[in-house]
């Protein structure tokens, strides 16, 4: 055997790329039918996923920000964290119930200070900019396609504001559309919604092919070494 | 044996409706592979007018606050990485390529190792010292998001106190000078969660720092408002933003900056055109066959 032969088959057998592999085809089975080999490998990524959350969560968090004050530093008011965090455990029996209920009232008004925050900060902006000018700004010097960029500025701000009003409109549940010019204008919006949703679903394909793609070209590329990695 | 004799056979134009999904299986592969495996085949690469302002703005701040720290907020984790990693990839190697420092941080626990990897392995191409031109401010549970975002606004030693190593963050160069985000020259998120609003809503504007998202392909229409708006200053749309950066950074002189990010590329526009196919085939038969009824009702 060729020293090539060997290292190509060295490679391939590698623990970590060999069970890579593995559990890439594994899952990817699915595609033909539900099977037990797919069920086992599903349980060991979750189990996986859950063992590796606890161990940092542990090891970056717990540890260094409770564990180690308490016990290395001293700091013995870490430990109140104990009985207060068990208070969320009492939802689970009716006589405890309002001490998970007083804590959740505590989450809930910290939430609530944020949200206005975030609500005037991040919405009010993009309200104020859906009212755009209709009318094209002055030319820029030297342009010498100011008309055709004009023409182009007042189409997408019509064309922008007219289904700004629609999707409004089809979504104005106040009183009953009965008018026929309410009834198009709310149909116009409910098209362009739909628009909208074909745009979305065609993104969701771009992520699970892209994913697909990227198994492929460890299975291919980087495991089988079928084709060059630049 | 009854049952088959009396059984319609069926016609082409049912038959072009309920199409094996086996053989769209390993049509779907054979698009995928070709252009994974011959990496020379001419696909265009057209960069989208977002993708163009993403790369604008890394310019810009390296321009016109080039001493001013980045945060990258990293949120993908094994779920998401073939999208993200490659965004990751090409966002970090631009900001190496023109001197910026950062600080990365998380809340998702794989992301934590996952961006290390990536940032490790382009420290060495690019000579990044940790501490000096980067610092890992760690993992942050996800239950404290939104206080930690919202505190980096206000005082940054504070909200991190130390980095993934314990060591306390003001005691590292890059940190030199940064008190709060007011101190920050831009905002990244490599992100496939709805966090934007949180952090524009927070973080973004409060100072009006420049922001940048990269999310999954199916996060980006999310975030066209926040575009639209002005709050954010450009987008990288999954593996097409990826494919986009990587063109960009290869145009403006970066070197190694191809990878995974202009293959993918290639494969995502043979399968587009198939599903395209797929999409026209049925249709014919579907609306064929209808036609073809109603004669037969006449």
């Amino acid at each position: 055997m060729s020293p090539d032969v060997q290292r190509y088959i060295e490679h391939l057998l590698y623990p970590q790329t060999l069970f890579a592999g593995i559990c890439t085809l594994a899952i990817l089975s699915l595609v033909f039918k539900e099977n037990k080999v797919y069920r086992l490998f599903e349980h060991i990524y979750i189990g996986l996923a859950v063992g590796y959350d606890v161990g940092i969560t542990w090891t970056q968090v717990l540890r260094p920000q409770w564990w180690d004050p308490m016990v290395v530093d001293g700091q013995m008011a870490w430990a109140m964290a104990v009985p207060v965090g068990l208070m969320f455990y009492g939802i689970y029996t009716r006589q405890f119930e309002w001490m998970s209920r007083l804590l959740l009232g505590v989450f809930f008004g910290l939430a609530v200070t944020t949200i206005f925050q975030d609500v005037c900060q991040g919405f009010m902006p993009q309200v104020v900019k859906s009212f755009k000018p209709l009318a094209p700004p002055p030319a820029a010097p030297g342009d010498a396609y100011a008309g055709l960029h004009a023409v182009s500025f007042v189409v997408n701000n019509v064309l922008f504001m007219a289904i700004l009003l629609a999707v409004v409109t089809y979504f104005f549940f106040a009183f009953e559309q009965k008018s026929k010019a309410v009834q198009g204008t709310s149909r116009f919006g409910r098209y362009t919604l739909m628009i909208a949703f074909g745009a979305i679903f065609g993104s969701t394909i771009m992520t699970r092919m892209a994913l697909l793609i990227d198994r492929m070209y460890f299975i291919f590329i980087e495991w089988l070494k079928i084709g060059s990695p630049r | 044996m009854t049952e088959k004799s009396d059984a319609q056979p069926a016609t082409i134009w049912r038959r072009m409706q309920t199409i094996d999904p086996r053989w769209i299986y390993a049509l779907l592969l054979a698009f995928i592979i070709v252009p994974l495996l011959a990496p020379d085949l001419p696909f265009p690469v057209v960069p989208s007018q977002q993708s163009i302002d993403f790369y604008d703005t890394v310019e810009n701040t390296a321009k016109n606050s080039p001493n001013k720290l980045v945060i990258v907020n990293s949120m993908w984790a094994s779920g998401t990485r073939g999208e993200q990693q490659w965004q990751s990839q090409a966002i970090f190697r631009h900001l190496m390529a023109r001197h910026l420092k950062f600080a990365t941080l998380t809340f998702d626990t794989q992301n934590a190792t996952l961006t290390k990897q990536v940032v490790a392995r382009l420290a060495k191409e690019y000579g990044y010292v940790y501490g000096r031109d980067y610092v890992d401010f760690g993992y942050r549970p996800y239950q404290a998001y939104t206080q930690t975002a919202k505190a980096l606004t206000d005082n940054i030693p504070k909200a991190i106190k130390k980095d993934a190593t314990g060591q306390p963050i003001e005691s590292f160069p890059v940190m030199q000078g940064v008190h709060n985000t007011n101190d920050v020259g831009l905002i990244i998120l490599i992100t496939p969660v709805g966090d934007l609003g949180l952090w524009v809503g927070l973080v973004q504007g409060v100072y009006h720092t420049p922001m940048l998202y990269a999310p999954t392909s199916v996060m980006a229409p999310d975030s066209y408002p926040y575009l639209d708006s002005g709050q954010l200053s450009g987008l990288l749309t999954g593996i097409k933003g990826a494919g986009d950066y990587e063109y960009l950074l290869t145009k403006n002189g970066i070197p190694n900056a191809k990878s995974f990010g202009t293959r993918a590329t290639g494969s995502l526009s043979l399968i587009y055109l198939l599903l395209i196919i797929l999409i026209v085939i049925g249709n014919i038969g579907y609306h064929k066959e209808r036609s073809v009824e109603r004669a037969a009702a006449k």
